[in-house]
């Protein structure tokens, strides 16, 4: 199962890595995220390079893109896409919104009032929208990739926990470490280096992979271990919620797809290990509501649960 | 049924003492708790009491006619009644109970506890019962490898943290004469809000826009804008956007917003601290049904303004939990807790 | 219960109930089963059709009612009979008011009090079935009563009841045979019913009235082969009055005993006798000893109960089929012996007579007069014509034809009349074998009679004249012999080798049953327990034995049916286990949130004689377990091996 590595992929982690300096595990969890077809929440203090990695992402994977700021005053409709009135047939005709991308970049999401956030999250789900009783499918692939700031309290609206739900994973990119920091004051600026970097795939190869993604080997002894882990969450009482039925699907197709960027065609339990961080965390919450905690609830659950043999 | 006095108080005493040293044989529980053999009582039931008198009349009729047949029916219904017990001890063993929720209650009212059982051994188990001390639940069939339900309803005499106590899950299957049990003692607590009560009108925050007008009937939240249609007014034009050379469009408003409240238990002079407690837990089950914004102050705590269930649980468990400051202490200020 | 929800609990009460009325149908009162079974239909009907059922006041008076009634149809409300009735009625009434689940269990308490009285009334083998078919409904009653919402799936519910008896079956067993029995009851049953058996009286015709019916009277088990044919005789009353017409034993008499030297072969065996057999029990000819608890061996050598016994009876014997005696025959038994009544049957004492006179000695009389039988025109038949009060004179000079009774009858007077003392048996002769139970069955149509004559020198000599008109009848038995013996069925039976053969497993079936199930008794127990080695009959070692018993079943039941299912570890995980343990035993353990790729990584710094080994068996391990295709056989061997064979260098710790 150690077969080669797609070799387009490998490419795509090579050109990430040099945008997004000393934090390869992220990428990763990025590209997995795109693969299993899930929607990628950022979330990370301003400038450490979010919007430079959906840039990237896009840029690399060769995918339309369109970049939303989202703010309190933004309304569904700007996203969407608004009705126009033609004078030349004297009807209502549809505008697309900037919705209508392979990939989205959906920049402080929380940021927009809830009804906007709502529209777009359940643009996320269903894949397509409904405007004036007409149902408009959205592009193939279709990705948002969203960012948020989670210390700027002000004037923002917390994403609510089923709307949390709908992000396959949220990943934190946090500040580089010193090694790093020093490679990026040296070399170039990411955001110049955004322009030169090739489009290695395109959606058809992208789709192609989503598909191979799919058949991965997920041996019984695996399901048992992620059954394992779901029952734990839910057995904990110090938690609000166990994870529920959807994460424990998000956490199946997830691991899969980080499996297949390591080019095996079967998934470990270490595969689980490397993405229940980033798909369970921000669904797990404390009774204490300490805020931070997510990511130790993640090792935590990490460590109580054995990997079957 | 009419027992003697003595009688209840015996029994009283009697029931005390087996649930003091069942509690200090079991220890609490943390949850998930596997019924292991230790923790399962069985005894017979009334109606098994009933079949030992019937067997012990068959067996003496067929000693006395020297009755084989007779003698053989006695000792298979009395070989049956094992195996009840063996089935309804079993019919417990291994049950995982994974959770225990319980709800908030007003006081005066019932509490509803959740309990969530898991069969993980591979073996159906019917007829799962729930009780507390004095009031019983509901009953759940367990399929084998799969979660079951229970619910319970406690009374909830005061506002405060109520501690569970102990709960038991029995069974009786199959054959009902027996009755095997065990007695959980989670950790758990029920917040227990005052119970809501008074009659005062509902104070309005300082500062809350009164009086400003806002177009569209008693709305004043900007919703978005959709497509002119023959018989809109004028005035609800987006006419900013008609300038940009978009076709005509018009803003709409929803009818959700209200005035934002504020509830101080300072303010509510006059009354005693239960009642005014309960005057504000009336206040802020009425704010949230007519979906008016809240803000609550105790002395000592203050929650910021807001609306939504979980902000209407914080209101409510800030009451449930208040501790009126002692008579020798001046009222601690608010950053104590801020 | 809830209105509704438990119709079908209700349903299996309503089948319980039912069930126990059924086994009652042929000795309950017409007007009870009819007022049980309207009281039954009214219930249907209430559950069904949802017809309102009576209310108190009505109950209340039905059961008063009732309860006269049965007051006066059996004057009692005591015993069997009229409890039954009661039972039945009492439960019908609580059939009508099934309301909460205590009536439910009350109506179990009565079709299970039906079962029992149908216990103690017959215990044949045929209502075994029907017994168990009861105390099923009656437990799947109970089952459904006690949970009425695992009643709505009626399949489910009938096997759990099924499965509880089963399983309960050989506790039952161990208790039923250890459990301390009574040799007397608490308190006396008064039982009135007629006996069946052979009676102390012969007149012409009274053993022909026997032999119509194939009705088995006794079972005999032999420990080594059975006697042969021709040596069946099982003695049973011994009469020595005659008054010319009828042969008598005189009640309370005491006849005089002789001193017997028995020779012959000798045969152990055990007798079964049905019940209602009366006083007479039967022996082989001639009994020595028995261990026959409620009988006595007579001068005369039957065995005789003390107390008529209405219950089935098993007793051990030894028997002698041949015995002499030297001694001088005592003088009252010669006097009882060669008594005739006076001027009766005058031809035949004639020429018993004339006989004797003509005969050197008594062995030379005895042969003339067998001739006579022999060749003297006289036939072997089950339906002689009458005899007149002469009845010897009768059979002998006119009518000719007889029954075994006849010729005994005969033979005696003329040996008597020779003045030779002689006396008349009855009892059983030969019997049917059967291969299948391994014993000898003896029916009512066996009944035989035949002579004894005291010889000097010899003692008492058995002669069967019968024998000497046919034969036959030694060697086939009555039936095969007389075209006329035995119902038309029974002979189909007997001339049909299947169906005999059928009939005859039947019978063992039932033989079986009776002796072993029903017949065990405190003797039998006592038997079984010198067999097990516990001579001393003590209540403290029947109670270690069946609390050991229990223990063994309990253990059982535990290990067969509470063992949850536990997976076994895969061949692979032991595999695995083995190699993590060798690895944590050189330093290197496994967190057991280490999965086989990071365990691999964390051995980087092992020495490299086996981490380079290692790690590539945690990888092999990774792949056979979490690959996409199925480890092989030989992959799964190559892989132990591998693992047994990993050379490790030890290292104090790792980390």
């Amino acid at each position: 199962m150690n077969g080669a590595r797609a070799e387009p992929l490998s490419q795509v982690v090579a050109a990430l890595d040099t945008i997004i300096i000393g934090k390869p595990q992220q990428v990763r969890l990025c590209l997995a995220c795109l693969l299993a077809r899930g929607h990628l929440l950022i979330e990370d203090v301003p400038g450490v390079g979010k919007t430079t990695l959906a840039h990237g992402l896009a840029r690399v994977l060769g995918l339309s893109w369109q970049r939303v700021q989202f703010t309190s005053d933004l309304l569904p409709a700007d996203i969407i896409g608004v009705p126009i009135f033609d004078r030349a047939t004297q009807q209502f005709q549809f505008r697309q919104g900037p919705l209508f991308t392979q990939l989205l970049l959906a920049d402080e999401v929380n940021r927009a009032s809830p009804r906007t956030q709502s529209a777009l999250l359940e643009a996320m789900e269903e894949r397509q929208v409904s405007v004036e009783r007409a149902t408009l499918k959205l592009p193939e692939p279709f990705f948002v990739i969203a960012t948020q700031n989670p210390h700027e309290q002000l004037g923002t609206f917390e994403l609510p926990e089923s709307q949390l739900d709908r992000f396959l994973m949220r990943v934190s990119l946090g500040y580089p470490d010193t090694q790093a920091e020093r490679r990026l004051l040296a070399g170039r600026e990411p955001r110049e280096l955004l322009d030169t970097l090739p489009a290695v795939l395109d959606a058809g190869a992208l789709l192609h992979m989503q598909n191979e993604v799919r058949d991965v080997h997920r041996a019984g002894p695996l399901l048992d271990y992620l059954q394992q882990l779901v029952a734990h969450t839910r057995a904990r009482t110090d938690l609000k919620l166990g994870l529920s039925p959807r994460a424990g699907l998000g956490l199946m197709r997830a691991a899969p797809a980080y499996a297949y960027l390591d080019g095996r065609h079967a998934v470990l339990p270490e595969d689980v290990q490397a993405v229940l961080p980033a798909v369970a965390t921000h669904r797990l919450q404390r009774r204490d509501a300490v805020p931070e905690s997510g990511r130790s609830i993640a090792a935590e659950l990490l460590r109580a649960v054995p990997v079957p043999t | 049924m009419n027992r003697p006095g003595w009688w209840t108080t015996l029994r009283a005493v009697q029931r005390r003492r087996a649930a003091a040293w069942i509690r200090r044989r079991q220890g609490a529980d943390a949850l998930p708790v596997t019924l292991q053999r230790r923790r399962i009582y069985i005894l017979p039931t009334r109606a098994g009491l009933g079949f030992a008198l019937l067997l012990l009349v068959m067996l003496v009729a067929g000693l006395n006619y020297a009755n084989s047949i007779a003698l053989f029916l006695t000792f298979v219904l009395a070989g049956l009644s094992l195996v009840s017990m063996h089935a309804c001890h079993r019919n417990l063993l291994q049950v995982r109970i994974n959770r225990i929720d319980t709800e908030p209650a007003f006081a005066g009212s019932q509490a509803l506890v959740h309990l969530v059982l898991m069969e993980d051994a591979g073996l159906p188990r019917p007829d799962i019962r729930v009780d507390g001390d004095g009031t019983t639940g509901t009953v759940c069939d367990l399929p084998m490898h799969a979660e079951g339900r229970l619910e319970l309803l406690l009374a909830t005499p005061r506002r405060g943290l109520m501690p569970l106590g102990r709960v038991r899950i029995t069974t009786t299957y199959p054959f009902g004469l027996f009755r095997a049990w065990t007695w959980l003692h989670p950790p758990h607590t029920i917040t227990v809000y005052p119970a809501p009560a008074g009659a005062r009108p509902m104070p309005i925050a300082p500062g809350a826009r009164q009086g400003t007008h806002m177009h569209g009937p008693d709305a004043d939240e900007w919703s978005g804008l959709r497509a002119w249609r023959e018989g809109d007014s004028p005035r609800q034009v987006a006419w900013t956007v008609y300038a940009r050379g978009l076709p005509l469009m018009v803003k709409e408003y929803s009818a959700a917003g209200s005035d934002d409240r504020l509830f101080d238990f300072a303010a509510l002079d006059g009354a005693g601290t239960e009642q005014r407690l309960s005057q504000l837990a009336r206040w802020i089950l009425d704010a949230e049904s007519a979906g008016a914004r809240y803000a609550l102050r105790l002395p000592g705590d203050r929650i910021q303004t807001g609306h939504g269930l979980a902000h209407r649980h914080r209101c409510l468990a800030a009451l449930a939990l208040y501790q009126p400051p002692a008579r020798t202490t001046t009222p601690e200020p608010s950053h104590a807790t801020g | 219960m809830q209105p509704g929800d438990d119709r079908r609990a209700r349903l299996w009460l309503l089948g319980a109930f039912l069930g126990g009325i059924m086994l009652h149908l042929s000795q309950l009162p017409p007007w009870i089963t009819l007022g049980a079974l309207l009281c039954a239909a009214w219930c249907l009907a209430g559950i069904v059709g949802r017809v309102p059922l009576p209310g108190k006041r009505l109950r209340g008076a039905l059961v008063a009612g009732l309860t006269i009634g049965v007051l006066a149809a059996f004057h009692t409300l005591n015993g069997l009979a009229a409890g039954t009735a009661l039972l039945a009625l009492m439960g019908a009434m609580k059939l009508l008011e099934t309301r909460t689940r205590r009536d439910g269990y009350i109506v179990v308490a009565v079709a299970l009090c039906l079962l029992l009285a149908a216990c103690l009334g017959n215990q044949d083998l045929p209502h075994a079935p029907l017994y168990l078919v009861q105390a099923w409904l009656c437990v799947t009653a109970l089952a459904a009563t006690a949970h009425p919402q695992a009643a709505a799936h009626t399949r489910r519910l009938a096997s759990l009841s099924a499965r509880s008896l089963l399983l309960a079956l050989p506790l039952a067993m161990a208790m039923f045979l250890l459990f301390p029995r009574l040799t007397g009851g608490f308190w006396s049953v008064g039982a009135s019913r007629v006996s069946t058996g052979l009676s102390d009286s012969m007149s012409p015709g009274s053993i022909s009235e026997l032999g119509e019916s194939s009705d088995p009277v006794f079972r005999v088990w032999f420990q080594g082969p059975p006697p042969p044919p021709q040596e069946r005789y099982w003695r049973g009353p011994v009469l020595h009055e005659f008054d010319g017409y009828t042969w008598r034993r005189t009640p309370g008499l005491q006849y005089p005993a002789e001193q017997l030297d028995y020779t012959g072969a000798v045969y152990h065996y055990r007798v079964r006798l049905e019940p209602d057999t009366g006083p007479w029990w039967l022996a082989l000819d001639t009994i020595r000893s028995t261990d026959a608890a409620g009988a006595t061996i007579t001068p005369d050598r039957q065995l005789v109960a003390r107390h008529p016994v209405h219950d089935p009876v098993t007793y051990d014997a030894v028997s002698y089929t041949f015995t002499r005696s030297t001694d001088r025959l005592n003088h009252l038994t010669q006097l009882l012996d060669t008594a005739l009544p006076p001027r009766r049957n005058p031809r035949s004492v004639r020429l018993a007579q004339q006989l004797r006179a003509a005969a050197p000695d008594a062995h030379a009389f005895v042969t003339r007069v067998l001739d006579l039988f022999r060749h003297g025109g006289f036939s072997y038949t089950l339906t002689p014509p009458l005899l007149d009060l002469n009845s010897v004179d009768d059979f002998l000079f006119n009518t000719r034809q007889g029954f075994c009774g006849h010729f005994a009858s005969a033979f005696v007077t003329l040996m008597r009349a020779g003045g030779l003392p002689a006396r008349v048996v009855t009892g059983y002769q030969g019997g049917e074998w059967n291969p299948l139970g391994g014993y000898l069955l003896v029916r009512r149509s066996d009944a035989h009679a035949w002579a004894e004559i005291w010889l000097q020198g010899q003692g008492w000599v058995r002669v069967d004249p019968t024998a000497v008109v046919a034969p036959e009848r030694l060697r086939r038995g009555a039936l095969d012999v007389l075209p006329d013996a035995g119902s038309a069925s029974e002979r189909l039976m007997y001339e049909i080798t299947w169906l005999n053969r059928l009939h005859q497993g039947w019978d063992a079936a039932n033989a079986w049953w009776s002796t072993r199930l029903v017949g065990y008794d405190f003797h039998a127990q006592s038997r079984l327990l010198q067999a097990l080695g516990l001579s001393a009959r003590s209540w403290q070692q029947l109670g270690a034995l069946l609390t050991a018993a229990l223990g063994l079943w309990l253990l059982a039941v535990t290990l067969s049916f509470n063992r949850l299912p536990r997976a076994r570890p895969h061949r692979l995980a032991r595999a695995y286990a083995l190699l993590c343990a060798r690895l944590g035993s050189a330093g290197f353990a496994r967190r057991p949130d280490e999965g086989p790729v990071t365990y691999a990584r964390s051995l980087a710094t092992a020495p490299q004689a086996f981490g380079a080994a290692a790690r590539q068996l945690l990888e092999r391990y990774a792949r056979l377990r979490f690959g996409a295709d199925t480890p092989t056989e030989a992959e799964l061997e190559q892989f132990e091996r591998d693992v047994r064979g990993l050379r490790l260098a030890r290292r104090s710790s790792r980390r």
